[in-house]
């Protein structure tokens, strides 16, 4: 019981002092100010908000092209860009160029198809070869990790089984389609 | 039209290669159309005008890819997937065009295809529009539409 009231007192006295010393006691920032090691935050002024503007993704290719020419081996069955195919030919011989720039990802793909030539002679036989792609009707090559397709050769060539497998005189025309998929 | 490679092959087979032209290119984004309504952005980061044309093509589907069919929908059917004016556009070098566009008809799947003619090659950058069907389902071999 005495230990009880002595403690109660001890007590009163404390809260008595601490309600006496309340206005002598130092705000947190001052604090801070004479302790470099404490913990404390000054704010000077209003917070002021940073703001960006809106940014809009789209998935975007972009394809560039550049010409090739065409030669005709002498024998006239074979019109080609590809000077790497037998036979002595006339004309200059050079390859198209295609290369792409986009955001996608590697899963994306440029496709050329539809090799065509127009001339007085059809041709039976229409082949384009993509980059170190083999011959066939359509030809695909994967834009790379970053997006991106090099400059990459194509090559066409034409044959006929028509006119005694010989190309007639007149002008010949090459085309193809090239097109940037996103591959999804 | 100098541009274009082509061998004359003439009396005595006189052929003639002709230089090849500058570089041409031709921009387009989104690839994915997400929403039925939205905006297709063109591009010419090239320095000579092109003449570009909006077609509709149907999806074929070849090895698991998608691509677009090499003949384009007749203007009447395409017109009954999707609302694009104009479809047919001329762009100066560096120049870019927004256009807007509503799918029409959102349960078949098409490609919007950019369509230039650049010398040699015709160029085609597609955009897709993926129908719910096909959005959640698998890919099937053969043509989509």
């Amino acid at each position: 019981m005495h230990l009880f009231v002595l403690f109660m007192s001890f007590f009163s006295i404390v809260q008595s002092y601490r309600s006496l010393l309340s206005p002598l006691l130092l705000p947190p920032a001052l604090i801070g100010s004479f302790c470099p090691g404490a913990r404390a935050q000054v704010q000077v002024g209003t917070n002021q908000g940073v703001n960006f503007g809106q940014a809009l993704i789209n998935s975007a290719c972009t394809v560039s092209t550049s010409d090739g020419s065409i030669g005709v081996r002498a024998n006239r069955n074979l019109i080609t860009s590809d000077s790497a195919e037998g036979g002595n030919f006339t004309g200059t011989l050079a390859a198209g160029t295609v290369s792409a720039v986009s955001n996608l990802s590697s899963t994306s793909f440029v496709k050329v198809d539809n090799p065509t030539l127009t001339g007085t002679t059809g041709a039976t036989s229409a082949q384009v070869k993509l980059g170190s792609g083999g011959w066939g009707s359509s030809g695909q090559v994967n834009l790379g990790a970053d997006g991106t397709l090099a400059a990459t050769p194509l090559h066409v060539k034409f044959s006929t089984t028509s006119n005694n497998n010989r190309f007639a005189n007149g002008t010949y025309t090459a085309s193809a389609t090239v097109s940037c998929y996103d591959g999804l | 039209m100098p541009s274009l490679p082509r061998v004359v092959a003439g009396l005595g087979l006189v052929l003639l290669g002709l230089p090849s032209a500058p570089a041409l290119a031709f921009g387009q984004a989104p690839l994915s159309l997400s929403d039925r309504k939205g905006y297709l952005q063109l591009s010419n980061p090239s320095e000579r005008n092109i003449q570009l044309n909006l077609r509709v093509f149907p999806v074929v589907l070849q090895q698991g890819r998608a691509s677009a069919d090499l003949t384009p929908l007749p203007p009447e059917q395409a017109e009954q997937l999707i609302r694009l004016r104009p479809t047919q556009l001329r762009l100066t070098p560096g120049a870019s065009r927004t256009l807007p566009y509503t799918v029409l008809d959102p349960s078949r799947d098409f490609f919007l295809c950019g369509v230039s003619l650049q010398g040699l090659f015709t160029v085609r950058v597609c955009s897709r529009w993926r129908s719910a069907a096909s959005r959640s389902g698998p890919a099937k071999a053969g043509k989509a539409l």
